[in-house]
């Protein structure tokens, strides 16, 4: 009986492109005036502060593009829409992109959307490079990762990068991280959900890690840092059919993003204030956390140690097997 | 004429099973990650539901479901009659529910987890608040739409305010109360669902969607088709419970009318 | 008719009371900041409603559900007619329609999400799947609730089957259809903002998605505000719609000889 809904998917599919098929037309062809149309998915972070330079510095354009930014409700989702060509790009960080490649979702990397300095996983001060973070009250008893066990942490959805990363600190502090109650909360519900001690620590993401600091909680620790210590972990990404239909598109988009994110690494000031806009957070509070950094490669042994983490924790099977073209245009 | 009965049968019975068949082996091949085949699909199903996750998702959500709905159903009943037999309440409050009415349910969930955290109490009273406005207006409209007439025999025979808000109101509204409340009923099955994905992350709903986001496309649909047959079986249920009880109303008045 | 002005002046003072209230739970700050004083989300929803952004999602939020509801109403009245007018066609459908009935968007949201990604095409489909098949049923009670007399008469007179269906047939369906499109128009509405809350389609649903991850809750509320009003509407237009098309109905069947 359920074969009617693949059935009703064709239908509606075909319904809706015979609707709005005449407004978008193939992207592919060049408009009148010579520029190449890309839709681009965001999560409206922090760190999109470097495809916004791209825009308005004209980045883009000098590509012979222009780039129409949505924002997308979350990273599968964006993949989602990505693989089916529905937008051409999509911002997601590399453990959603592991999960999708394993089940053998056809992506690939095109640039790298922010990460971390070479070198970042041993600064003295983790929280200054890390924006996310793990956070507990300030009288909580909690002390080490190890005590998370049995106690309710919050994570922005399950079996993505926070959930991996804090239980990669569980585990290497000796801690089992079947044993934490993980509670699924969008982080201003998280915060309240700290603060008021429904959760035991809250696994956040900037701007609410400096929010959490400011409103008296303790950061316990930078797990984003402590598991990928260096690399690329945000990424632009494209269906491998995008990739292959809209080669010289996306060649364009990767100039004018690798053109932005050196410009955003040395012009951080003008960046963070995008960033404020971007999260419509209070430029002090941006401020105060950390710093983004916006890589210029993407480098599939970063890739691979995510990936090999990812399998020692159990969250795939075994390490995802990367095709050899998984970073487009190498 | 038994011919033809005989052939819708036939009909009726064959075409679901043809799809099905026609599922199994278009699907048997497929390398679309997301359309699996269907015998993947089934294992699933099997390994997850039966009965891994019996106990701790799929009861867990039933229970949800249905503490919800009977606070709803219970509530919505009596606060209609106290709307509709109070004219000044009612004048007050049709504007407030038709409001409160438009809203999706699922928007206030976000809502309810900050008023109440985000554990069973969350999930039974979002559900509860979000399936007591179809009952409740359904009573209104029932017990407005009982003939003056009725109400004048009842006045007639000087029946007690409580007699007539039993013996007549109620039994002349109930109709239309469960075409309410099977609405209700659907509401609840949605708010059960979209209740799970916020807080810890057990339930049905929360299995499925996070099957979805992590590209677990047999997982997935192994949850979708495990929903669909919660939400036919439930509607079942509430179907022959439905027949019963009107069934006793038909009888109930069969009898009045005799006696 | 006549018009009262006391369950109007009652009417105001509930929608006051309730304000009062909130004002009043929100300034005892029961729930932190999460529950933010009336005032304030008003002047919020304020400045909410002095942007483009807003009236760009509120056109994208209304134009997905009409079109949806357009799209469920033509495919729902035809496959109503179709599966209701033959036996055959009845019951090979029977099955699968009685099983689909209680079976709401949001299961096969994360299905939509996947195949079609967080677009309006997306949020389409989810609502065609939500009304469609409400229509469909009330359009076969609607057929097989026809008159059989009329049917006959119509027969005797010379008509074909496609002037029968026409003349007869939709007619005598039309409150049922209209009962169903009076339940479907609210639900396409809702159903439209579930898919971009929960589904990142375009449209306000997705704005409150945004409100409520940036932890705006003054946004938040003054969104669902706008939904509540949007929702008296669109209840307010399809009951007038319906009440011309009955009327309509009414009348034509007055001017059958009884």
């Amino acid at each position: 009986m359920r074969r009617i809904i693949p059935l009703a998917v064709a239908a509606a599919l075909s319904m809706a492109l015979a609707a709005c098929g005449g407004g978008s037309g193939p992207a592919a062809v060049p408009a009148a005036d010579g520029t190449t149309t890309l839709k681009v998915g965001t999560i409206g972070i922090g760190s999109d502060a470097g495809i916004r330079l791209a825009a308005d510095k004209g980045y883009f354009k000098e590509q012979g593009l222009n780039v129409e930014i949505s924002v997308i409700a979350n990273p599968p989702a964006g993949i989602a829409a990505a693989q089916s060509g529905q937008i051409d790009l999509t911002y997601t960080p590399s453990i959603p992109l592991l999960n999708a490649l394993s089940q053998n979702v056809p992506l690939k990397i095109v640039a790298a959307a922010d990460g971390y300095k070479d070198g970042a996983g041993t600064s003295s001060d983790l929280n200054r490079v890390d924006d996310t973070g793990l956070l507990v009250r300030k009288d909580s008893s909690i002390t080490r990762p190890k005590d998370l066990e049995g106690k309710n942490v919050s994570v922005p959805a399950r079996k993505a990068q926070l959930e991996v990363t804090v239980s990669k600190l569980v585990k290497d502090d000796g801690g089992d991280p079947a044993k934490v109650n993980w509670m699924v909360l969008d982080p201003s519900s998280a915060l309240q959900s700290l603060n008021s001690g429904r959760v035991d620590a809250a696994s956040l993401v900037a701007p609410f890690t400096s929010k959490a600091v400011s409103e008296g909680n303790h950061l316990l620790a930078s797990p984003g840092v402590e598991f990928f210590e260096q690399g690329a972990i945000g990424l632009w990404v494209s269906g491998a059919n995008t990739a292959k239909s809209k080669e010289k598109a996306l060649a364009g988009f990767k100039a004018a993003i690798y053109k932005a994110n050196a410009y955003a690494n040395g012009h951080i000031d003008e960046a963070q204030q995008l960033s404020a806009e971007i999260t419509k957070t209070p430029l002090d509070v941006v401020k105060s956390g950390a710093v983004n950094y916006w890589p210029d490669e993407v480098r599939v042994e970063d890739i691979e140690r995510a990936n090999n983490n990812l399998a020692d924790l159990g969250f795939l099977n075994a390490p995802v097997k990367l095709p050899a073209d998984i970073v487009f245009g190498k | 004429m038994r011919n033809i009965t005989m052939r819708n049968w036939v009909i009726g019975v064959a075409a679901p099973v043809l799809l099905l068949v026609a599922w199994w082996f278009l699907s048997a091949d497929s390398t679309d990650p997301f359309f699996p085949p269907l015998q993947t699909i089934l294992v699933r199903f099997q390994e997850l539901w039966l009965f891994e996750h019996f106990q701790s998702d799929v009861l867990l959500s039933l229970g949800n479901l249905f503490f919800g709905f009977v606070i709803a159903a219970g509530a919505g009943i009596v606060l209609g009659f106290i709307t509709a037999l109070v004219a000044p309440v009612r004048w007050m409050l049709d504007l407030l529910i038709h409001f409160l009415r438009g809203i999706p349910p699922v928007a206030l969930v976000p809502i309810f987890i900050s008023l109440i955290g985000f554990g069973t109490q969350m999930r039974v009273t979002s559900i509860a608040l979000a399936a007591l406005f179809p009952t409740m207006i359904a009573t209104v409209d029932g017990i407005r739409s009982v003939s003056n007439d009725l109400m004048d025999v009842s006045r007639v025979y000087r029946l007690t305010r409580k007699e007539r808000v039993l013996k007549v109101l109620l039994p002349a509204a109930t109709p239309q109360i469960f075409s309410g409340l099977q609405v209700s009923l659907q509401v609840a099955f949605i708010v059960m669902i979209a209740s799970e994905m916020l807080g810890s992350s057990q339930g049905i709903g929360a299995m499925t969607l996070l099957a979805q986001q992590s590209f677990m496309t047999a997982d997935m649909w192994a949850g979708i088709l495990l929903l669909g047959v919660i939400g036919f079986l439930v509607n079942i249920l509430f179907s022959l419970l439905r027949r019963k009880v009107l069934s006793w109303y038909i009888g109930s008045r069969r009898l009045a009318r005799a006696s | 008719m006549k018009a009262s002005v006391r369950p109007h002046a009652f009417s105001i003072m509930g929608v006051a009371g309730a304000l009062v209230i909130w004002q009043v739970l929100a300034e005892a700050k029961v729930a932190g900041n999460a529950l933010p004083p009336a005032t304030t989300v008003f002047a919020t929803l304020t400045t909410i409603l002095g942007t483009g952004t807003f009236w760009s999602s509120l056109g994208v939020t209304i134009g997905i559900a009409l079109l949806a509801l357009a799209l469920s109403a033509a495919t729902g009245v035809a496959i109503g007619l179709l599966v209701g007018s033959f036996e055959s066609v009845k019951y090979a459908t029977l099955a699968v329609l009685e099983f689909l009935k209680p079976v709401p968007p949001i299961v096969i949201l994360p299905l939509a999400v996947l195949v079609l990604g967080p677009t309006a095409e997306m949020s389409l489909f989810l609502v065609v799947f939500g009304c469609l098949l409400p229509i469909v049923m009330q359009t076969v009670d609607g057929v097989q609730g026809t008159d059989p007399v009329a049917r006959d008469t119509a027969r005797s007179y010379g008509m074909g089957e496609g002037e029968i269906l026409a003349r007869v047939v939709l007619p005598s369906a039309m409150p049922y259809i209209g009962t169903a499109m009076r339940v479907a128009a609210p639900a396409a509405l809702v159903v439209t903002v579930v898919a971009g809350l929960l589904g990142g389609g375009p449209g306000l649903g997705q704005n409150i998605y945004q409100a409520q991850a940036a932890g705006d809750y003054a946004g938040l509320y003054g969104l669902v505000i706008v939904l509540g009003v949007l929702g008296l509407l669109f209840q307010g237009a399809t009951r007038l719609a319906e009440r011309r098309v009955l009327h309509w109905h009414e009348s034509y069947r007055e001017a059958v000889p009884r």
